[in-house]
């Protein structure tokens, strides 16, 4: 519990609650062309912008986890809460329910019997939070300074590809594919290396007015 | 022999005791012989658990570790790491150094996790094979299946659940080497303790070991300059940048430094106090200068009898034994204010006439003092022959130095000899006084409080504490924690002991379990039972390809481990002391200090995130670093058996003037000293004063001083004299030079001099009120 539980999957949820989505149609297999500023003022920026502007959110999800000594994946339900002023929460449900908190202090982790412990927030971890972050708070002009963004439509569906530009960063997080149709974010893909991957596919979406005291108190900080 | 032949053999006698003094004090290698290690307060043979930790402490590594914490300016925090680097590479050029390591630097976490994973199925394997073996015999056997098989198919289930835990991914890269987790495993443990290893890799912290002992000079300046020249070559990169450091040579070096300051200035005050009282109550006052003669040769002797008794002399006995001169002086006060017994009478007649009680004196207070050498601590015995000593020489000192002198009498000034006024009101005063005495006395003990320290033997450094507990800080050493030091006289008897404590500790702390090396590494048993396990495991590779096979792993993927395996099963398995030394020997930086494998002194150090709640119980050979601190136990220890000594030495005391005295004089002349220890101790338990070995050694040491009086007064008594003005002039000499004592800083030495000067200021006290107590005038009736 002492390093950052899957940033991966905290980053694919964060962006996958910012819209209500559920069913996955024909994704761009390949990657598109690098997003400028020009290109990402005109044909990204309403997206982005749609995508950045939303409220309080609960969402399920389902991750899949491959791995290249593994035949079939992993299989991980979860729920995920997200508000702008406390930040994240993944609640992973099933045997081994675990919790993993995300906000301006840094990751806590949380057990099914509440038992708590941050991750320690050092340069490195204070590094990926923000680079997060970034991606949360969907600034297109942060994004294209964190990371090279590639982009491509196809019909309704689109795919943005994030590649962080720091070396660090990209042996860490390796790199982020969102796929999504219309204003909805469906799919999401994190690759570190050749054989490994974590694909997370948002199952369920609704914005919420504001979480209660009671679920203030058992999700987040 | 005429008297003039008396005074030759008396000048003869005292030069070559002189000479021969000098000669022996001066060749001596006062480095070698003159220690200011407190390891050298401790006994040699004490086989006590924690006295054991200690000397291996001190003999090991753990003594010569310096911490040192740079910090950034504000603003200046990037140009920190450059600058630790350029400190870390000044400080391993300086030569002063055996090494040097920066906690943020990624070498120390991957030479160990490198190692680990190098010898992971020696070290991680005996102990996850021993859990899962228990575990299978919790769950009972199913008919026919084998071990391997059981234990493949819990191998591949545990694997697929860790996939699903977020640290999967980090560790995906490892998982074909190592399939049934056991770094993994590891990383849990450490994990659960919440404490961060290398502290988090917080950067500008730099470990270093230094090559020089650190409570020798070699050990401390040139280690200190090197500092210094690798703190100005990192400043030079960043400017503003900031230093605290912490290590053994820092206080060492100024414990030396306070130490001789102390000396120098309790000798002089001491002296001083003597002179003063000397010019105060006698007349012709350049005639004083005669009573110093037998005080030096005093100190001399009992330099040259302790240097030659013991190879190695504590500092301590110095300072305090230098307050002989208070007690010496009362052989030549009493001798040279004694008026003759008639006019013209030969010294010869003299000394004949005041030999006994001087002899007296002399004797019971040495016959006490070398009670003293039965006593444990180095310290006392060193003491006891120190103080022993000095005073025979003191007397012979003062024998033979007022035989050469033609005027061999001093006489006193009014003042010393004058009494109080026998009046109802002096004597209701006194009444009362000694009412009051007897209540303290008899009441006030009950109220005292015990408590000793190793640290009440130093001089206080409360900047250099503060500076020391402001970096262990920043290496996360703070109260909120616990450290334990398991030991054993084998690695195997240490590695036993760590589990049975860590099985209670954990019981006890199940938020906070104890973190150790010792997790690196297997029980004696388990080794002994790996041989065995292993011939049963030959199916074990096939099994487990089977066991990931049915839960879609790829068994291909596991290939690295399988090689390792097969290689592992072919070799042999080394004896287990040399499993543990290549585990653990070759650790670098803060973790070399966990552990320790030498025959004898084998320990582990456990840590847990928990603040200090007591010893552990008995049976674990386990000790918290907080008992070895203070070592309070143990000069608890020490106490109990000083105050038998002191206890046996009273009554030995008592015995000898009740054998000289006879009964009713005798109680008459002891209850002096009796009485007078009582009222200090009395009096400082009503102050709520703590008390500690020292105020032991000072009472025993003014039980003693007090007695000479009680002699002194009675011979008079017994010749129809008052009281001889010499008890009243020294007293107040002895209590003035031991009052000195009270202003040390070391809170011991003060202790000491407290409580001698309370005894015979206390002594006086009835000395001078006997009379009036007695409702006559002293001389009117004996006895």
């Amino acid at each position: 519990m002492g390093r950052l539980k899957s940033p991966i999957a905290i980053l694919a949820c964060t962006l996958a609650l910012l819209t209500p989505v559920s069913t996955r149609a024909a994704e761009p297999a390949e990657k598109g062309p690098v997003i400028d500023s020009v290109l990402g003022a005109v044909e990204w920026a309403p997206l982005v912008t749609t995508l950045a502007s939303k409220g309080a959110i609960y969402s399920t999800f389902t991750e899949q986890r491959w791995f290249g000594f593994k035949k079939t994946p992993v299989e991980l339900k979860g729920e995920l809460r997200y508000s702008p002023d406390q930040g994240l929460c993944l609640n992973y449900t099933g045997a081994d329910a675990k919790m993993v908190i995300l906000d301006s202090q840094g990751v806590l982790l949380r057990d099914a019997k509440g038992r708590q412990k941050a991750a320690p927030n050092d340069a490195k971890v204070s590094d990926l939070i923000r680079s997060v972050l970034t991606i949360m708070e969907m600034d297109l002009e942060q994004l294209r300074q964190t990371y090279q963004l590639h982009g491509v439509r196809k019909e309704a569906d689109w795919r943005l590809d994030f590649e962080p530009r720091n070396k660090e960063l990209a042996k860490t997080l390796g790199t982020i594919t969102v796929f999504g149709a219309q204003e909805d974010v469906k799919h999401l893909v994190f690759r570190r290396g050749s054989t490994a991957r974590v694909e997370i596919f948002i199952t369920a979406t609704r914005s919420v007015q504001a979480f209660n005291a009671d679920e203030r108190k058992r999700y987040f900080r | 022999m005429t008297p003039r032949t008396h005074t030759l053999w008396a000048r003869v006698l005292l030069a070559v005791f002189v000479v021969a003094g000098l000669a022996w004090v001066l060749r001596l290698d006062m480095g070698k012989k003159v220690s200011t290690d407190i390891m050298d307060l401790l006994p040699a043979q004490d086989r006590r658990p924690e006295m054991g930790i200690i000397r291996s402490l001190a003999a090991e590594k753990q003594g010569r570790v310096v911490l040192l914490a740079l910090t950034a300016p504000a603003g200046g925090e990037a140009a920190l790491a450059p600058a630790t680097e350029r400190f870390v590479a000044s400080l391993r050029g300086s030569g002063q150094f055996e090494e040097v390591v920066a906690l943020a630097s990624p070498e120390l976490r991957e030479g160990l996790g490198r190692g680990l994973f190098e010898r992971r199925l020696d070290q991680l394997f005996p102990q996850w094979l021993d859990r899962q073996l228990a575990l299978r015999a919790g769950e009972g056997v199913a008919t026919g299946e084998s071990s391997s098989r059981w234990l493949a198919r819990r191998a591949a289930s545990d694997l697929e659940s860790f996939l699903g835990r977020g640290e999967a991914i980090a560790l995906q890269e490892l998982v074909p080497q190592d399939p049934l987790l056991l770094l993994s495993g590891l990383m849990d443990k450490v994990s659960a303790s919440g404490l961060a290893m290398f502290n988090g890799g917080k950067p500008g912290l730099v470990w270093a070991l230094q090559k020089g002992y650190p409570l020798e000079s070699e050990g401390q300046g040139p280690v200190f300059v090197a500092i210094e020249q690798a703190r100005r070559e990192a400043e030079a990169l960043a400017p503003g940048l900031g230093l605290e450091w912490t290590g053994v040579a820092r206080f060492a070096a100024r414990s030396r430094e306070r130490i001789e300051a102390e000396l120098s200035l309790l000798n002089t005050l001491s002296l001083a106090a003597v002179v003063a009282v000397c010019v105060l109550f006698l007349s012709r006052v350049t005639r004083v200068v005669h009573l110093v003669p037998p005080i030096l040769v005093g100190l001399l002797g009992a330099w040259v009898v302790t240097t030659l008794a013991f190879d190695r002399v504590h500092v301590l006995v110095f300072v305090i034994g230098a307050l002989l001169g208070g007690v010496a002086v009362d052989y030549g006060v009493y001798l040279y204010l004694q008026p003759p017994a008639y006019p013209l009478e030969p010294y010869i007649g003299k000394v004949r006439r005041l030999i006994k009680p001087l002899v007296a004196s002399a004797l019971t207070t040495v016959l006490g003092f070398s009670l003293l050498l039965a006593s444990e601590l180095p310290l006392i015995r060193q003491l006891g022959v120190f103080v022993g000593s000095g005073l025979l020489f003191a007397l012979a000192g003062a024998l033979l130095w007022f035989a050469q002198l033609r005027d061999f009498h001093l006489p006193a000034r009014a003042l010393v000899s004058r009494r109080l006024p026998d009046t109802r009101v002096t004597r209701g005063l006194a009444l009362g006084a000694a009412v009051l005495v007897l209540l303290v006395a008899v009441g006030g003990p009950f109220l005292l409080q015990w408590r000793d320290e190793i640290r009440e033997l130093e001089v206080p450094a409360p900047e250099l504490r503060a500076s020391d507990a402001a970096v262990r800080g920043h290496f996360g050493e703070d109260a909120g924690r616990t450290v334990y030091l398991t030991r054993g006289d084998t690695p195997a008897a240490a590695r036993e002991a760590w589990g049975r404590f860590a099985a209670w500790h954990d019981e006890r702390h199940p938020e906070a379990p104890l973190l150790s090396l010792a997790v690196l590494v297997p029980t004696a048993a388990q080794w002994k039972a790996l041989s065995a396990r292993r011939s049963e495991l030959a199916d074990f590779e096939s099994e487990l390809r089977a066991a990931l096979e049915a839960r879609s792993f790829d068994p291909a993927a596991f290939e690295p481990f399988f090689e390792a395996w097969r290689a592992w099963l072919a070799r042999p398995l080394p004896a287990y002391d040399a499993l543990v030394s290549q585990g653990l020997g070759g650790l670098r930086g803060p973790l070399s200090l966990m552990s320790s494998t030498k025959p004898g002194q084998s320990l582990y150090v456990g840590i847990a995130r928990h603040p200090f709640a007591g010893e552990p119980p008995e049976g674990f050979d386990t000790l918290s670093t907080e008992q070895l601190i203070t070592l309070n136990k143990v000069f608890g220890d020490y106490r109990q058996s000083a105050l038998w000594l002191s206890l046996v030495g009273l009554g030995l005391l008592g015995l000898s003037v009740l054998v000289m005295y006879g009964v009713a004089r005798g109680l008459r002349v002891f209850a002096i000293p009796l009485i007078s220890c009582f009222f200090c101790f009395g009096l400082l338990g009503l102050l709520g004063q703590t008390l500690n070995l020292f105020h032991l050694l000072g009472a025993f040491l003014g039980v003693c001083l007090s007695h000479n009086y009680a002699i002194f007064t009675t011979e008079n008594v017994l010749r129809g004299d008052d009281a001889p003005p010499s008890i009243r002039l020294s007293a107040l000499s002895t209590a003035a030079s031991f009052g000195a004592l009270a202003f040390s800083r070391i809170p011991v030495v003060s202790g000491l001099g407290s409580s001698v000067s309370l005894i015979v200021l206390m002594a006086l006290a009835i000395v001078e009120l006997m009379p009036l107590l007695q409702g006559r005038r002293i001389g009117a009736t004996v006895g």
